[in-house]
């Protein structure tokens, strides 16, 4: 079997990585999906649509080294606006990150499955990114969102790392509501 | 509404950054374990030990997992920084937990009692490398 670049590896870790995100929500009902199970705890949906923000944010920021810039789903595709989360704020990069627990919880998210359409095409839309990324443009110089120097692969693992905390959350957050709350295969 | 624009992310197409991937691997792992480790100091043990539902880790056993992991793989990869073949089956030779196990076990693997977690025993018989592999 031969050995995958570093590139490819980022790429297979961020498609499977971005499957079980949606497998972990696919298991719960709304009311489940939508519990704050205290109030320092943000919902299932609040992450996955925390998840998908950051998705949409990332797909946009590599769509130029990868292809022609493209804007972001949640303002070009109207989701903001259907939502209602006009003048709302969105934290940090618009994506909820700092917003604060209270300010998390009176979010207008709607149906998570409504949550889930938006965040499969922001997964889809940075895989697609970054299955075109090759050796050079993984190398390419990059100021990542918090002011560091570095490259599109460095700042795709993290990106990597920072989902993967949030699909532990996931998890974590479906074995208090009595799902099986282990990390699988 | 944003609190922070992108307007500070910058593309430079002709200058390669060159950050080897050993040295990204190398930086992400130690901020993921340094961020463990820090939320497990900010609890106590008695926080740090219960289990919000039968079906929901405590931090304490996910900690041990953790660092039973990190025990796995720094074993398999000793051969690799000797020059030699990386061979995940031959893992246990090499790993901390074996040596320290046959002195206190319970004191490694406090959530024995919710069963099949982590027991030298468990992880001693099974190809973990193949079937768990996160």
């Amino acid at each position: 079997m031969p050995i995958p670049s570093p590139s490819e590896i980022i790429s297979a870790r961020l498609n499977k990585l971005d499957s079980q995100i949606l497998q972990a929500v696919d298991a719960l009902t709304e009311e489940e999906a939508s519990t704050w199970s205290s109030a320092t705890a943000p919902s299932c949906k609040w992450h996955l649509w925390h998840m998908g923000r950051w998705a949409d944010y990332v797909q946009e920021l590599l769509s130029p080294v990868v292809d022609t810039k493209t804007p972001e789903l949640w303002e070009f595709a109207g989701v903001a606006d259907e939502w209602g989360f006009d003048g709302v704020d969105l934290g940090m990069w618009g994506a909820g990150s700092g917003l604060g627990n209270e300010s998390g919880q009176s979010l207008p998210l709607p149906p998570v499955t409504n949550v889930r359409s938006y965040a499969k095409e922001a997964f889809d839309l940075l895989e697609k990114r970054v299955a075109k990324l090759n050796d050079e443009s993984f190398n390419t110089q990059f100021t990542d969102w918090h002011d560091n120097d570095t490259s599109v692969g460095d700042a795709m693992v993290g990106y990597i790392a920072h989902a993967n905390r949030h699909l532990g959350m996931l998890e974590a957050l479906s074995g208090i509501l009595g799902k099986d709350g282990s990390v699988t295969v | 509404m944003r609190s922070n624009t992108h307007a500070h992310l910058l593309y430079s197409w002709a200058i390669p950054m060159n950050v080897s991937a050993p040295a990204i691997a190398l930086r992400r792992l130690a901020r993921a374990n340094e961020l463990l480790l820090e939320i497990v100091t900010s609890l106590y043990d008695e926080q740090a030990s219960r289990w919000a539902s039968p079906t929901a880790a405590s931090a304490k056993w996910h900690l041990c997992h953790v660092a039973h992991w990190s025990d796995i793989v720094q074993s398999a990869l000793l051969p690799l920084a000797n020059g030699q073949t990386c061979r995940t089956r031959a893992l246990n030779s090499g790993m901390h937990w074996a040596l320290l196990t046959s002195v206190n076990s319970q004191s490694l693997c406090p959530a024995r009692e919710h069963g099949g977690i982590l027991t030298p025993l468990t992880l001693a018989s099974s190809d973990v490398m193949n079937d768990q592999n996160p």
